[in-house]
């Protein structure tokens, strides 16, 4: 190993990957059915596989992918299109090819994030201009509604974090960010009368404050008076029971025998744990089948049952590593289309690792996002390594230099 | 304004600060979850699992005035699948089945339509028998995810009397939560489906609760969960219903052995409604399991309609009972007075080319308006019907409230009918009927068609000074909820279109018929009180005809008013008239029979 090989982001994905292996294991040890009970054994071979993908990703030459990132992009519309007509409605997440299955939706983040990285880092793009953010827009909706429609929200809520780490690694000014997100805002506050007019009112001071363009400014706040105003009439026209997803998704506890209960039930096994946790193998809540998925999206209340605060520490202190990494390689990119693919990587790495440990603990939505390197999984995981070998590939590149 | 390097180094920092915040965040939640709850938490996770179990409330009881209780809840075990809990569905389905004796592909498609989530109980079958329970729970090993839950169930203790007036329950389907009708219902619930318990379906519900056991991974139940607090059930309403379950049971079993018919007793003072009666009925508690399709099916083939509430469904032509308001058109419109007279009744009369017969062939001579009425001379009637036309014959039964629903809460009252010009018109065509159609409308005989609680109502308005009240089954609604008290007031709902003098005209021939020794309902007479009323019999051009008889009692100030009939069985005043009387014995000896009344309160 040279010096250009950076061990701090390479190691601690190393030993996520093997605990993974770990965790899975006693996830299923006590399971009834055979096949799972031998699930981590596949994940030995991911493990492999995903090192494996690594290291060609990491021997490419990175101009490559700038020159083909487009190329990718179509090519995962293309499959997510593709996976829409195969499954015929049926909501299926992948494309069997015989001997494992493909999901499209890993390889569309990658996809996006080169284009993304593309687009931002054309040097003659004028950052100060604004209206780019239209067409990041675009660019990030196609492959995101595509795979809300199949439906994975949780995925595509992916999209949604790499577009906000984006923009904000762009350099926009703060109030220009917050007026991208002010339709999120906007639709939130719509549900009271009073919360909207002190939110139209803000809108109007920072449409002054961030001196848009006019048409910009105008666009803005049709955007958002628009957006108001549809919302509750939108809301009160939704059947009962959809109006319930919408509340149980946002407040799982408002559905003690759904989604309520793997809340329950995690933040049992999670809470259970203590300091140092039950021990390896002993979690009563896992051993006694009580959680539920729990070797996929919930193998974080394993960890936290099992290892307690102790290991959750240090399994969020490798993550937090990575992430610090990866940020610090984005920074120091030989250009800009490196420095935005390296970001936009460690972002939907940061953005799945809080969403899914969130959601073990009842602070966020059950959105069925894999926990990175440590969920059960071939696509998530291949898509890790990938992003690893590329946060390597783009550190040497810098090291070289 | 800070220039474009600086700018991008600030937003760097930001993205950083905003996952470092969101890290420090989880830490703080992870820290107090972990080491200043964990104690607490690993007490739930001891061995135990949380199931979060719905509690269905009690429906609310019913009674009659006297505060018996008629309809009420019994416990009954139901089965539940915990799907997964039960690993191998189809495995745990088709053993299911050998024991319930079933097919397994049945209880297959059950667990598919109930499915509600992994860990939401799918209930399989109400009513389960403690064989079956005991049988199961000693085999628990080889059914994973069955467990029983103590749910209450509907029981009827008397059976098929006063079932037209309850009507029955029935579980919730597929196609009943298509539509917007039963918001808030889950499948296999239970939603009242005809009678009252559809009617106050909403004050009889209550409101089901939930509560969260702790359960070993065995499916041993440990406790409820302690920081999960239960929910519990609220009991529906009480309801107390005007019947007066006394008469009901002599007017159910007088009714029966005569054969179908109907009975309706109100009293005209308030339009509580006293008797309801309908024959053939049905046992509800059929309904209150789960009924078998085959039980289902005799219910629906048998050709006499247990079913159909005859009281309020079944219409008829109202027979010689409407003489009295042909009588009315013709005091009224002052055609006649309560002595004009007309040609001698000879057994029949010529009217146009045909003969119209009298019911009594040998006739009745010549009589005056209330000598018809007391003898139910059709022949009188014939005349002053011709006299008056159809114009003043229809408008003077529309006037009365004939053909309008009477708005008694049950479900499903029917209006009945009442022919005009323009109804044969459209019917036989402008020209393609004659003036002579009014004869027999004003025998109350042809298209006129009434409900028998429609004529307890409009004979309770003859005696009431021609005050017409809605017909009311229910007086009081008790909420479990500190016990408040809804009371269901009288409500006038019209007057008969007659006017005072007119109605001691029609009193009078009305005590008459009972009274007078040419009275067609002489054998009704009681000793204790006068009673006023009038027999019919309805033509049936499918069979024998209906016997009628309405009346009300003591004439003076009557206290109840009575609708008889009796399907296919010949005159009124032969076969509906002595089951009236019956009823009418048991209400005016009733004060030696409170003591007996007592002794039967509050039972549950």
């Amino acid at each position: 190993m040279n010096k250009t090989f950076d061990m701090s982001i390479f190691l601690p994905a190393f030993l996520l990957s093997a605990l993974s292996v770990v965790l899975i294991y006693a996830a299923t040890f006590y399971s009834a059915s055979p096949v799972l009970k031998m699930i981590y054994q596949k994940q030995v071979i991911w493990f492999g596989l995903g090192l494996v993908v690594c290291a060609i990703i990491y021997f490419i030459p990175l101009r490559f992918h700038e020159a083909f990132a487009y190329v990718y992009y179509g090519l995962a519309c293309v499959l997510l299109v593709f996976l829409l007509l195969y499954s015929k409605g049926s909501s299926s997440r992948w494309i069997s090819l015989g001997f494992f299955n493909v999901q499209p939706a890993e390889l569309a983040k990658l996809a996006v994030v080169f284009s993304l990285a593309r687009f931002l880092g054309f040097s003659k793009l004028k950052l100060d201009e604004f209206r780019w953010v239209f067409a990041v827009l675009a660019i990030i909706a196609l492959p995101a509604g595509l795979i809300l429609i199949q439906p994975d929200l949780g995925s595509s809520l992916v999209f949604f974090a790499i577009f906000i780490a984006l923009i904000i690694w762009s350099g926009l000014s703060p109030g220009r960010i917050l007026m991208v997100v002010t339709p999120v805002i906007g639709i939130i506050s719509a549900f009271h009368w009073l919360s909207w007019a002190i939110f139209i009112f803000l809108l109007l001071v920072l449409i002054f404050v961030t001196r848009l363009r006019l048409w910009q400014g105008v666009f803005f706040f049709l955007a958002n008076l628009i957006g108001g105003m549809i919302t509750p009439v939108m809301w009160n026209n939704l059947h009962t029971y959809q109006q319930k997803r919408i509340i149980t998704f946002l407040d799982p506890g408002q559905d003690p025998r759904g989604a309520g209960y793997q809340i329950i039930q995690s933040k049992i096994a999670v809470g259970a744990g203590g300091f140092f946790g039950q021990g390896f193998l002993q979690g009563t809540q896992t051993k006694l089948n009580f959680l539920p998925e729990r070797h996929t999206d919930f193998i974080f209340s394993v960890l936290a049952e099992q290892f307690g605060f102790f290991g959750s520490v240090i399994v969020i202190a490798l993550f937090c590593i990575i992430f610090y990494r990866g940020f610090a390689v984005a920074l120091k990119a030989r250009n800009q289309f490196f420095g935005y693919a390296a970001c936009g990587l460690t972002a939907v790495m940061a953005f799945q690792v809080l969403i899914n440990i969130g959601m073990t603990i009842g602070l966020t939505p059950v959105t069925g996002l894999p926990l990175p390197f440590l969920s059960y999984g071939g696509s998530s995981l291949l898509f890790f390594w990938a992003a690893i070998g590329l946060l390597l590939a783009i550190n040497r590149d810098w090291q070289e230099y | 304004m800070i220039d474009g390097t600086e700018g991008r180094r600030l937003n760097h920092r930001l993205l950083l600060l905003l996952i470092f915040a969101a890290v420090v965040f989880i830490f703080a939640k992870l820290a107090g979850m972990q080491i200043f709850s964990g104690t607490e938490y690993r007490r739930a996770s001891e061995q135990n699992g949380v199931r979060v179990v719905p509690i269905s409330a009690p429906r609310g009881v019913i009674s009659d005035r006297n505060n018996r209780i008629l309809v009420k809840n019994r416990p009954s075990y139901s089965m539940y699948l915990v799907p997964y809990e039960a690993k191998n569905i189809d495995s745990t389905a088709a053993r299911l089945a050998e024991v319930l004796g079933r097919e397994p592909d049945e209880i297959r498609k059950q667990i598919r339509l109930g499915w509600q989530g992994r860990f939401q109980p799918i209930r399989l079958k109400r009513d389960v028998e403690f064989n079956t329970v005991c049988f199961i729970e000693e085999h628990s090993l080889e059914f994973p995810g069955v467990i029983f839950q103590v749910e209450p169930t509907r029981l009827y203790p008397e059976s098929n009397f006063g079932s037209h007036i309850w009507g029955y329950i029935g579980e919730v389907t597929e196609g009943d939560l298509a539509g917007d009708e039963l918001e808030g219902y889950s499948l296999g619930d239970f939603v009242g489906k005809e009678g009252l318990e559809k009617q106050y379906e909403w004050f009889l519900r209550g409101q089901g609760g939930l509560k969260y056991l702790e359960v070993t991974a065995g499916g041993k139940i440990v406790g409820e969960l302690p920081d999960r607090e239960r929910i519990d059930p609220v009991r529906g309403s009480e309801l107390i219903m005007e019947i007066d379950w006394e008469l009901q049971e002599i007017a159910e079993r007088e009714l029966a052995a005569r054969g179908s018919g109907a009975v309706v007793g109100i009293d005209p003072r308030n339009g509580a409604v006293r008797v309801l009666c309908s024959v053939p009925d049905f046992d509800a508690n059929l309904f209150s399991g789960v009924i078998s399709p085959e039980e289902w099916k005799a219910v629906m083939a048998d050709s006499l309609h247990p079913l159909f509430n005859r009281s309020i469904k079944g219409t008829y032509p109202p027979g010689s009972t409407m003489k009295l308001f042909t009588a009315a058109m013709g005091l009224e419109n002052e055609f006649i007075t309560e002595i004009s007279k007309f040609e001698s009744c000879v057994g029949a009369k010529r009217f146009g080319n045909r003969s119209f017969r009298c019911w009594k062939p040998a006739g009745h001579g010549k009589l005056d308006l209330i000598g018809a009425i007391i003898q139910s001379c059709d022949v009188y009637f014939y005349q002053l019907g011709v006299l008056g036309g159809v114009d003043s014959w229809s408008t003077t039964a529309s006037a009365n409230r004939f053909g309008i629903k009477t708005g008694i809460d049950l479900p499903g009252e029917f209006a009945g009918l009442v022919p005009t010009a323009v109804y044969f018109d459209s019917r036989y065509g402008v020209k393609g009927w004659t003036k002579y159609l009014v004869l027999n409308l004003a025998i109350g005989q042809g298209e006129l068609l009434v409900t028998p609680t429609q004529m307890a109502v409009l004979f309770a308005a003859l005696g009431n000074d021609g005050i017409i009240y809605k017909p009311r089954l229910i007086s009081r609604i008790i909420s479990p909820i500190d016990s408040e008290i809804t009371i269901i007031d009288p409500e006038i709902i019209g007057h008969l279109d007659i006017s005072d003098k007119n109605l001691a005209i029609l009193l009078k021939s009305m005590i008459g018929v009972i009274a007078d020794e040419h009275g067609t309902a002489r054998r009704v007479a009681l000793d204790s009180v006068t009673v006023a009323g009038k027999t019919g019999t309805a033509q049936n051009p499918h069979g024998e005809d209906h016997a009628w008889f309405t009346c009300f009692a003591p004439a003076e100030s009557p206290e109840l008013a009575l609708a008889v009939i009796v399907e296919n069985s010949g005159h009124g005043g032969s076969i509906a008239a002595p089951l009236a009387k019956r009823i009418l014995e048991k209400y005016f000896e009733k004060p030696d029979e409170i003591s007996t009344i007592d002794l039967e309160d509050n039972h549950e």
